[in-house]
This record gives C-alpha cells, sequence and structure tokens, in this order.
C-alpha cells in the first residue's frame, strides 16, 4: 500500500511541475494559446516567443504584440531590481520554459527548436535549480 | 636651406652655421626630453569588465521578483 501511495505521489509532483497552471493558461488569448498547443511558436531561450514554422501575418502580428509587452516588463523589472534589461529576459525565460507544457515547443540551450516532454526541460546551466 | 656652411672664399656664412646648429640642438634635444616608444604588451593580461555577461548571482537574486512578474502577467507569457 506504501509503495502505491509514493507512486502516485511522484506522479502528482511530476504533473505539477510540468504543467503550467490552469489559471496562467486561462489568462492566455486564445488565439496565443492555441498557437503554441499546435507548434506553430514556442518559447527562445532570450525569454521571448519565437516562430517553429514560418509564421502567418496574423501569428506574426499576435507573437510581434506579445513579444513588444514582454520586453516593456523585462525593461520594467530591470529598473526595479537595478540590473541589465538582458538578465531580467534571461531569467524570465529560465522560469517560462519550465512552464512549458508537454507537447509545446522550446529552444534549448544550443537554439534548437524541441518538444517538451513529461520530464524537466533542458535549461541554460545558469538557471535556478 | 642653404647647405653650406662656407662660401666659396672660405668665409664662414655665420646665418648657415646659426640655422643648423640651431636645428641639431633642438633635433638632440628631443630625443633626450622623449626617449623611446614603448611598443611591448604589459605583463598582466588585459581585464575589461563588460557587462553584457550573465552573472549568475544576478540570476538568483531577481528570481523572485521575475517570478512574481510573470505570474501577475500571466496572459503574455
Amino acid at each position: 500500500m506504501n509503495g502505491k501511495w509514493i507512486e502516485i505521489m511522484v506522479a502528482a509532483v511530476a504533473l505539477g511541475a510540468t504543467a503550467t497552471s490552469a489559471v496562467a493558461q486561462e489568462k492566455r488569448d486564445p488565439a496565443y494559446q492555441s498557437a503554441r498547443t499546435s507548434g506553430l511558436i514556442g518559447e527562445q531561450t532570450d525569454g521571448y516567443l519565437g516562430f517553429v514554422v514560418p509564421p502567418s501575418a496574423s501569428v506574426k502580428a499576435l507573437v510581434d504584440d506579445l513579444n513588444i509587452k514582454r520586453k516593456a516588463k523585462f525593461f520594467e523589472i530591470a529598473a526595479q531590481q537595478n540590473v541589465q534589461p538582458k538578465d531580467a529576459a534571461f531569467t524570465a525565460a529560465c522560469n517560462i520554459i519550465r512552464a512549458t507544457a508537454v507537447g509545446e515547443y522550446y529552444q534549448t540551450p544550443a537554439g534548437e527548436w524541441t518538444k517538451r516532454t513529461a520530464g524537466p526541460p533542458q535549461l541554460d546551466s545558469r538557471c535556478p535549480q | 636651406m642653404q647647405a653650406r656652411l662656407t662660401n666659396g672664399t672660405n668665409s664662414a656664412i655665420r646665418s648657415s652655421m646659426r640655422r643648423q646648429g640651431l636645428t641639431a640642438l633642438v633635433a638632440l634635444t628631443g630625443l633626450a626630453l622623449n626617449g623611446c616608444v614603448q611598443v611591448s604588451a604589459p605583463d598582466k593580461p588585459i581585464e575589461i569588465r563588460l557587462f553584457v555577461k550573465i552573472e549568475q548571482e544576478v540570476v538568483y537574486r531577481i528570481d523572485g521578483a521575475v517570478k512574481d512578474a510573470i505570474k501577475e502577467n500571466a496572459g503574455i507569457f
């Protein structure tokens, strides 16, 4: 019975570690969420969204808009924390990639698009553990 | 500049002597004062701190604030 419980607990923790919280997903524009799920766009190592495949005009506009907003946020964090925007963006990327859902795309530290699996993503060694 | 120190009749051309003497004096003085120009590399490696590198201690320090910001703006992340 104990062994079974441990299995369930481990599975629950693993699930929690890979999935973005349902709340966070809800806050996304449906078109944005759809583009992520269908593998059109993915998370880059620099904290911004990128194109896994050449985008349509609407997907490009969507991503450009989101990236502008992300950039503003990174600059805001950087000013508050007295660091370079690049540091804020990099730190965000670590968290964002860790929060990608199974099946979504992200860039490995080498810059290759790869599909997220149930295990932990490949992260830059400078990311917090 | 006329380089001759004497004219044909073995008479000293004082103006020429004076001018050349002055030029030589200036040249020698310059040499004595300036010395040689060093064109050798320094002993220690030249350390240039570029603030484009990602410093890991910075990443750790701001991680909490970044997590909060992502949570608050979940729609764009």
